[in-house]
């Protein structure tokens, strides 16, 4: 007999954490496999070629030395085409695919050569074929915008990305 | 008869120890470290859930490309392209609406259109419409409910229209399909384009 109430005693101070930890644990797998926060997006600004460029810009480009800088971007690799308005042309320049596919770092260092002749410029017309996936696009335009192959600071070459198609 | 109950009640007994010491265990299982572990864990969850400026639905129709760039994406209206293959079907869908299915005969009509330099779509366009016109709804509930702040039952904004929108493709998505994508934003009114992408030193360690 008095065992029994022994045994009752030590029972009634059981607090039941079952549910408790059921309702947690599914709580924390639930969020764990909706989170987004561990990836960290980022955004590339674009635009896309006007139709009628505003009167007092065409006006101010004629007027002064300017640079239209395109790349195109095809099959076969990159072809960068500055084409400079009062001043002596640059010479287009063919960057063609190596063994791993798109020569990226070709490409910057083309925009570097570029960029030093043109400091004050920031826009590139970045022209591609249909068949051109989007990835290569986005690699292709981080090639354009800035130069980190230094550990320095990275450098800014032309982050005015416009695209158009072939 | 009396060896009988004898040997029952010795049974019974064996079996009531064994219980009591099974239930002796269970007590001696410390949950308080795991309770206090888990805890920490949910709250840090919960925070980067509602800390994250841009929530984007990831599902398996889309894998992100990968960018150098750090700009911090900021909340806009998004317009997604999945991933579409022979034998999977693609959607285009603004917000959470579905606006086009790519299936292999819409992907061949709207290809052919892009060759023949046709780059508006009807359906995107229409999605987009719809989808400013929620939103300047409720930018208007959301002035009404400023003006008077007692009245109840109005929604809440979410996104303000400002002309950007943020484009969501799979990396494998053919350029002349972006290429109608921003074309068709362009002539719904749209006149910034923020291309979605992965940083890059965040999907090379995952890799």
């Amino acid at each position: 007999m008095r065992r029994r109430s022994v045994d009752f005693d030590e029972g009634s101070h059981e607090l039941n954490l079952v549910p408790y930890m059921d309702i947690m644990v599914n709580l924390v797998l639930f969020m764990l496999y909706n989170i987004t926060s561990f990836l960290s997006f980022t955004v590339l600004n674009a635009s896309i070629p006007q139709l009628t460029p505003d009167a007092g810009q065409a006006a101010a480009q004629v007027q002064k030395k300017s640079l239209l800088l395109m790349v195109r971007v095809t099959d076969g690799g990159f072809t960068v085409d500055p084409s400079v308005q009062g001043g002596p042309q640059l010479k287009r320049v063919q960057i063609p695919k190596n063994s791993k596919g798109f020569d990226y770092k070709g490409l910057q260092r083309q925009a570097n050569v570029i960029k030093s002749q043109f400091p004050e410029e920031t826009k590139v017309l970045l022209i591609a074929e249909g068949s051109i996936i989007y990835d290569n696009i986005i690699k292709s335009m981080d090639a354009l915008r800035e130069d980190r192959s230094n550990n320095k600071e990275p450098k800014a070459l032309f982050p005015d990305v416009t695209l158009s198609i072939l | 008869m009396d060896e009988q109950f004898h040997h029952q009640w010795r049974a019974r007994l064996k079996k009531r120890r064994g219980k009591a010491f099974k239930s002796v265990t269970m007590r001696e299982l410390n949950l308080v470290a795991m309770m206090d572990m888990m805890t920490i864990i949910l709250v840090f969850l919960l925070k980067s859930y509602s800390g994250s400026s841009l929530s984007i639905d990831i599902g398996e129709g889309i894998r992100f490309p990968q960018s150098s760039e750090t700009i911090v994406p900021q909340e806009a209206i998004k317009l997604s392209v999945t991933r579409f293959d022979k034998g999977v079907d693609g959607v285009i869908s603004v917000g959470d609406a579905n606006v086009l299915r790519l299936d292999q005969k819409t992907v061949g009509t709207l290809l052919r259109h892009s060759k023949s330099r046709q780059f508006m779509i009807d359906e995107l366009f229409k999605g987009l419409q719809q989808e400013i016109l929620r939103v300047r709804a409720n930018t208007k509930t959301i002035e009404q409910n400023e003006k008077e702040p007692k009245k109840a039952g109005s929604q809440k904004l979410e996104i303000p229209y400002e002309g950007k929108i943020l484009v969501i493709a799979d990396k494998e998505t053919p350029y002349w399909l972006i290429t109608q994508v921003l074309y068709t934003s362009a002539q719904a009114g749209f006149d910034q384009y923020n291309l979605v992408a992965l940083q890059e030193e965040v999907a090379v360690s995952k890799e």
